[in-house]
């Protein structure tokens, strides 16, 4: 019932997506032309200079495309969270609550952006020319573990916007963070050993944004000797499903005391 | 004249409604500062890169940042969703030139950040990271002209890519495209110093660059005088070229407009 409801919401959103067909294909386009410029001018950086923080640009282009891939499937499915303070504020979240599905599952759903196939298919290509540059010994293991490790990084992405979603509950106004969280995933464009010690402890034990790309790439790149040891990259889709559920949690304590604030 | 002074002080004070929310831009500033504090530890250190040493784009970054909070300008993305709306025709009937108003309400916005953003998000950089004074008198002064066309370079194409909402239902993808032009061009996080031939003779073409690169390069001293002049000039250039085109469009626009709903 549960499964069969989000898909059938699923599909009236992409359906209702797909009537203006035109001015999705330029939003596509021009989103792409975005993520390319700020792409280049990493390049430009990195090429210039040969290496960053001992990563060649190959392991750079590999980061980059770990965080907008997740970034892409996680946010497809939770970008709704920044609508939420207008929606609380309008009371049209109300709506929400009256449907017969749990209410995260039906936001999820019934505000899915598809526009975020953009972004997934810049990061395929970038994860696929990087990795057929990069000397990766594969076998079953470490390509499962690449899989796994991209739903891990996709739920983190998914729970950063959830917590800052349910903070529209309490406090109404939430857009100003979510500006905020953009900054600070922004850290993780570049391996995070550059970074202080104390940047690096925040990155992986508060937001855990290093399990997003740094980690894992880690694993896969072999790389070592950073202030936590390599192998802990290996709990990334572990670190996704348990930041993931609490963040799931919070939201929903968050519905459970949303008393409506205008309508 | 005096109604619109009033309109400043009007916008400003709309806009300080959103002090307590102050704290984020300003920990937006600081965190843009520090993530490029530390590429640029990790790419020059204790060495010189052409003659670029580790403190002058410790400056270079702190300057950019400052300049990109201080264009932080949203006044313009909102037009499109007021000409669909049919808003635009009030806003057309007050007995005010439209477009000034817009520029009105952009300073009254840009006195409350550069009190409550910028200036905080300065002094903590300054704090923190360290800041190279200006090579003299004479680049202070190209710095704070190069910085006046910079804002009104900025202002022209937030204002052409607004009205293109009277063409078009949206404007959003076209400033996705300006902000693609901008981040690669401008030289905001690296500069043009650093690019590659091609891109930089490009870069050179276009108008982005007089909106970070060419202010902070005069700040620094990295230009001779003659190249600070020539710069000027050409920016001068740009924002009379594209305030005269925004002047133009606007011109021709009210003359044809028809507006729905509302």
């Amino acid at each position: 019932m549960t499964i069969g409801l989000f898909c059938h919401y699923f599909r009236l959103r992409v359906r209702e997506r797909m009537e203006y067909r035109g001015a999705f294909l330029i939003g596509l386009v021009s989103q792409g032309l975005a993520y390319a410029a700020g792409f280049t001018v990493i390049w430009v950086l990195v090429n210039r200079f040969g290496t960053l923080g001992g990563w060649v640009w190959e392991e750079i282009a590999f980061l980059y495309a770990l965080n907008l891939m997740s970034y892409a499937i996680g946010a497809a499915f939770t970008y709704s969270q920044t609508e939420l303070e207008g929606m609380v504020q309008k009371g049209t979240f109300d709506g929400i609550l009256i449907r017969p599905l749990n209410p995260y599952l039906s936001l999820a759903a019934q505000q899915f952006n598809i526009g975020y196939v953009g972004h997934l298919a810049i990061a395929m290509s970038i994860l696929i020319w990087s990795l057929g540059n990069l000397a990766i010994d594969w076998n079953v293991a470490n390509g499962l573990f690449l899989v796994l490790a991209v739903i891990g990084a996709s739920l983190i992405q998914a729970a950063v916007l959830t917590l800052l979603g349910a903070w529209s509950f309490t406090f109404v106004r939430a857009t100003f963070l979510f500006g905020f969280a953009g900054t600070l995933q922004t850290f993780i464009t570049y391996p995070i050993t550059i970074y202080g010690a104390t940047i690096q402890v925040i990155l992986t034990a508060i937001v855990p944004f290093a399990f997003v790309n740094f980690y894992p790439a880690s694993v896969l790149l072999g790389k070592e000797g950073h202030l936590f040891p390599g192998w802990i990259g290996w709990l990334t889709p572990l670190v996704g499903v348990v930041v993931f559920w609490g963040a799931y949690q919070v939201w929903m304590r968050g519905v459970n005391r949303y008393q409506g604030a205008g309508g | 004249m005096n109604v619109y002074v009033a309109m400043i002080g009007k916008s400003y004070r709309k806009h300080l409604v959103y002090r307590s929310e102050v704290w984020v831009r300003i920990a937006i500033g600081v965190v843009w500062v520090a993530i490029q504090v530390a590429v640029w530890t990790a790419l020059i250190g204790e060495d010189e890169v052409d003659g670029i040493s580790l403190s002058d784009m410790i400056t270079y970054s702190i300057v950019n940042t400052v300049m990109a909070l201080a264009m932080m300008d949203r006044s313009l993305a909102e037009l499109d969703q007021r000409i669909r709306s049919g808003d635009i025709a009030v806003d057309l009937i007050k007995p005010f030139h439209y477009p000034l108003t817009l520029v009105v309400d952009g300073m009254g916005r840009s006195l409350f950040s550069a009190l409550f953003s910028v200036l905080p998000t300065l002094a903590i950089a300054i704090l923190f990271f360290g800041f190279q004074a200006p090579a003299s008198p004479v680049n202070v002064l190209g710095f704070v002209v190069a910085f006046v066309l910079a804002l009104s370079i900025s202002f022209a194409l937030a204002c052409l890519v607004g009205m293109l909402g009277f063409y078009f239902l949206a404007t959003f993808h076209f400033q996705w495209a300006l902000g693609a032009l901008r981040t690669l061009f401008a030289g905001t996080m690296v500069p043009l110093w650093f690019y590659p031939d091609g891109l930089r003779t490009l870069a050179n073409l276009l108008p982005f660059q007089h909106l970070a690169f060419g202010p902070a390069a005069t700040w620094m001293g990295e230009l001779t005088r003659a190249e600070i002049g020539r710069n000027l000039g050409l920016g001068a250039l740009w924002a009379a070229a594209l305030l005269g085109i925004c002047w133009w469009m606007w011109a021709r626009i009210v003359r044809r407009l028809v507006v729905q709903g509302g």
